[in-house]
């Protein structure tokens, strides 16, 4: 088939115009998969942005709360004793060593949990026992940990560290607002997904309370990871706070990929 | 004068060039020589066109320019995105293939009488390609700042739509010279390829614009 002059002219033309347009679309989808790749950095230095000063606030919370309050009570006793003419008793000096021992164990408590490195070691279960432990010590609550039969199984890293802090961020709340005397924490596996209810018998949280930053951050967090969060609550009534994340630990993670390196596909 | 816009729009974003570039980056600078050699050839092979005497060793010219120009902006815009030695092998084993390629076709095909029509070829066809990576890096780690203000998306994707616009103009270009089919008064591969131009030098201007403005 012979083209004639006109004909090839107009194709030609035709095909430039494609050619052009092609490029126009071009650039259309590469901005547009540009912004939505800006939002989620912009997304994800927000969390850690909320994270890094949540962790701050614990820190400054936890120094002057307790760190500080023992060290000062410490320098009053030892004022006293200074100011006294008589031998220091035995007792006196045992109980300062006692404060000192608590103020060491305290900052040793808080470095521990604000180490994201030393959850993912330690585990989710362990971090939870620290936190629950540190709760105790400062509050008057009492509090349960149920686990499931074989404990809480080895997590992907960022699931290890997202859930804890948002237990740790619970624990924070429930010590600071709930004035709680009870705490109840129950871990459960359903399935796919590792669940997390903490509930106390404290004062409740009106809505407004409810959808607080931290709450926010906890939910924005967890919904990247695919998981969940719900919090349920009336004045007087306490509060029960649901966690859920689906369970892809690491040791599934290995073996997947084991199973692509021999196999060279999607495992069937 | 209408078939004169290629001129106008080559003018007008040398303009640009020299209002909005001053201050800019070196590369971006190395633009405004390049773009005045333009203007300076288009002018003088039009002069010549007139005359009923052959441009073409003006363009063959400018053609070498062109290419070094271009692979140069190119391969600075696309540093960032390809670290390491890979991008510049590639860059100055481009370059050679170019400057054979070019001194092959003027000596050996041409004989000096005829545009070098397979080296321009062998540049429009590489360029949409830096184009297409450019873009998909680009998406994949976009730089600070709006999207549609980057200066370099615009240079590259501009000039990638003006080789892939003219291509096949140029490559058969002979044969439409000839007998051209008239839409308005004018060659429609005149059309087209003024058209390319427009495109080519708007996008440029927007993108020394975005310089500027990034730059103040």
């Amino acid at each position: 088939m012979c083209l004639s002059q006109a004909e090839l002219a107009w194709i030609v033309a035709i095909l430039s115009l494609a050619g052009l347009s092609l490029v126009a679309v071009s650039v259309l989808h590469t901005v547009s998969v540009a912004r939505r790749k800006q939002d989620q950095l912009r997304d994800r230095f927000a969390d850690e942005l909320a994270m890094r000063e949540g962790l701050k606030r614990f820190l400054a919370s936890e120094l002057h709360d307790n760190v500080g309050q023992l060290t000062a009570l410490n320098m009053l006793r030892l004022d006293e004793l200074a100011s006294r003419e008589e031998a220091v008793p035995a007792a006196a000096l045992r109980e300062l060593a006692d404060l000192a021992a608590r103020v060491y164990h305290d900052v040793r408590a808080v470095s521990h949990l604000m180490d994201g490195g030393n959850v993912m070691r330690t585990g989710l279960e362990q971090s939870i026992r620290d936190a629950v432990r540190l709760l105790e010590r400062h509050t008057a609550c009492t509090v349960g940990v149920s686990l499931p039969p074989g404990g809480i199984p080895p997590l992907d890293p960022t699931a290890t560290i997202v859930l804890f802090r948002a237990v740790q961020e619970a624990l924070t709340n429930i010590a600071k607002h709930a004035q709680a005397t009870e705490v109840a924490i129950a871990v459960e596996l359903r399935g796919n997904r590792l669940a997390i209810h903490i509930a106390d018998n404290g004062v409740g949280v009106s809505g407004r309370r409810g959808d607080g930053i931290g709450l926010y951050n906890m939910r924005r967090q967890l919904r990247q990871l695919g998981g969940n969060i719900q919090l349920i609550s009336a004045p007087g009534e306490g509060t029960t706070l649901h966690l859920s994340l689906p369970r892809v630990n690491q040791s599934e993670k290995n073996g997947y990929e084991t199973h692509r390196k021999d196999h060279g596909g999607h495992p069937g | 004068m209408p078939n004169m816009i290629y001129l106008y729009s080559e003018a007008a974003c040398l303009l640009m060039a020299l209002v909005f570039l001053r201050r800019a980056p070196r590369h971006w600078r190395l633009l405004r020589p390049y773009l005045a050699l333009v203007v300076a050839v288009e002018a003088l092979g039009g002069v010549l066109a007139m005359g009923g005497k052959a441009n073409h060793h003006l363009h063959n010219a400018l053609l070498l320019v062109e290419g070094f120009v271009v692979a140069m902006v190119l391969y600075v815009l696309l540093r960032p995105y390809a670290p390491g030695r890979r991008l510049t092998v590639i860059w100055q084993g481009w370059l050679t293939a170019f400057l054979a390629l070019y001194g092959v076709e003027l000596i050996w095909l041409n004989h000096g009488r005829a545009f070098n029509t397979k080296t321009y070829s062998a540049l429009a066809l590489s360029v949409p390609w830096a184009a297409f990576y450019y873009n998909v890096r680009f998406a994949a780690s976009p730089p600070a700042g709006t999207p549609w203000r980057d200066a370099a998306l615009w240079w590259v994707n501009g000039t990638s739509a003006f080789y892939i616009g003219t291509l096949l103009v140029h490559l058969i270009l002979p044969n439409l010279v000839h007998q051209p089919v008239r839409v308005w008064g004018l060659p429609l591969h005149f059309l087209v390829i003024n058209a390319n131009i427009v495109v080519l030098y708007g996008t440029w201007s927007y993108a020394f614009l975005c310089v500027y403005r990034r730059l103040n």
